[in-house]
């Protein structure tokens, strides 16, 4: 359970720097996918594609950010 | 310790009217079985989320343990099943590999895949090519990717990665799918002439705008080339098949009647102006929950095989189904995997010619338990 608990704190601790790109795990009957969609539109750059795997069910998702984020390391580019 | 409780084993006599009626599929049906992950830190839970690779293996598959960064092996004995380390995989520095999506292995070494790069590693040197530099992939506005796959939508039995790669990738702006080699003699990278059905992409793309971001249920094609620039094209959503040469162009399609599942995912409702997130979440969990083609897999040199689950309501047990198809793509077989357990999980792996199924109960997360498929068709 250690390791699960800690895959998916993995967004809990990364709040203050999101990391775009690669994948992550959600459980959908647990939790929303909304926080990471809304931490990926802040903090990433236009193009940048993370994916949501979810461990509890058949609800993953892939992001797709269009425009700079308002945080992301490409503002003002 | 592994433990086999119930052994089963069928002789299943194929019985649809277009099959030759003396076809037999024999079918073992082991477990459950357990793999001790050990101390490499894998976690049962978690083996969906992992990046795995069946090749260059025939006992067992590669496996990225991003928990020490670290690619680990998983080998499916019959004697024995265990975990073991291997080689770690550095995120900094001259040879750093940071966020890839997924990756291969060849005698000479590891491909590793992120969403713009390909990483060509050896024994000497580690070459990163970039992409977005390269005319025929796109550039920073097109938002062309390299697909996300893992072991369980992309299996390459036959493959010259000492002399190239294959991946997919999807142009977010035309919502284009491609298929490309790289020569890793000159990093020139050549479009691959694959007929994807661009029209049931479309038609089976659940997307919703999120403000500044497109948020997809994954629809990616499944690709398999198994022998010497054949391939073979299969789809999340649909039972199609396509089986082509890359080199002459010509492909056949394959459609066959299924008996326990609709052919096709429903067509996702079309909505025009605004629609609330909550909406389209409920719009992208019945399509997503609809019946679900795996990828096809080769068992053999003579078979193939694909996992279909059912459709299921949010919440609700899934139904799985194993087709077995012959060499020319003439289906042998669908039957219900349940008839021999409930206890199953979508994921699953090839090993050889046997398919390692996921228990859906895993009781504990350093073990991971799961069942054993053999088919033989003589």
């Amino acid at each position: 359970m250690k390791k699960l608990i800690l895959s998916l704190g993995v967004f809990a601790i990364s709040i203050s720097a999101f990391p775009c790109g690669g994948s992550w795990n959600y459980c959908s009957t647990v939790e929303s996918s909304e926080p990471f969609e809304d931490d990926a539109i802040e903090n990433c750059c236009a193009g940048t594609a993370v994916m949501l795997n979810d461990l509890c069910g058949d609800e993953d998702k892939l992001i797709i950010v269009t425009s700079n984020g308002p945080s992301s390391s490409c503002i003002g580019e | 310790m592994k433990k086999i409780i119930p052994y089963l084993f069928l002789c299943l006599f194929s019985c649809s009217e277009e099959k030759s009626p003396e076809q037999e599929i024999h079918i073992a049906f082991e477990g459950p079985e357990e793999l001790d992950l050990g101390d490499t830190g894998l976690s049962s839970y978690l083996m969906k989320s992992y990046k795995m690779t069946g090749t260059p293996l025939n006992n067992g598959v590669l496996v990225f343990n991003n928990y020490y960064d670290r690619i680990d092996t998983l080998f499916f004995q019959e004697s024995l099943s265990y975990a073991k380390k291997g080689k770690g995989i550095q995120k900094e520095g001259p040879r750093g590999i940071d966020n890839f999506r997924w990756f291969d292995s060849s005698s000479e070494g590891f491909i590793f895949y992120s969403q713009n790069d390909v990483y060509i590693e050896d024994s000497s040197e580690l070459k990163r090519v970039n992409l977005l530099n390269d005319p025929l992939f796109g550039n920073d506005n097109t938002h062309q990717i390299i697909q996300d796959f893992s072991f369980n939508n992309f299996a390459n039995y036959y493959l010259d990665l000492k002399t190239s790669s294959y991946f997919l990738t999807k142009n977010f702006i035309n919502e284009e799918i491609s298929f490309f080699r790289l020569n890793h003699a000159d990093y020139r990278l050549e479009k691959v002439n694959v007929p994807f059905k661009r029209k049931l992409l479309e038609d089976h793309t659940v997307s919703y705008s999120a403000g500044r971001a497109k948020v997809y249920r994954p629809n990616t094609p499944h690709v398999l080339m198994d022998s010497t620039n054949r391939i073979i094209v299969s789809y999340p959503f649909t039972n199609l098949i396509q089986v082509g040469n890359i080199l002459t162009n010509d492909f056949s399609e394959y459609e066959f009647e299924t008996f326990n599942y609709p052919h096709q995912k429903k067509l996702p409702l079309a909505v025009s102006g605004f629609i609330s997130k909550k909406d389209a979440d409920e719009m992208g969990s019945l399509w997503s929950n609809d019946v679900l083609f795996a990828p096809i897999y080769a068992l053999g040199e003579r078979n193939y095989v694909r996992i279909v689950r059912g459709p299921k309501q949010v919440g609700e047990d899934s139904i799985f189904y194993l087709e077995v198809y012959d060499a020319d793509f003439k289906k042998l077989k669908e039957l219900s995997l349940n008839d021999f357990t409930d206890d199953l999980d979508k994921f699953h792996l090839i090993v050889g010619d046997e398919i390692i199924i996921k228990a859906k109960n895993q009781p504990n997360e350093d073990r991971f338990k799961f069942y054993r498929l053999k088919l033989t068709i003589p």
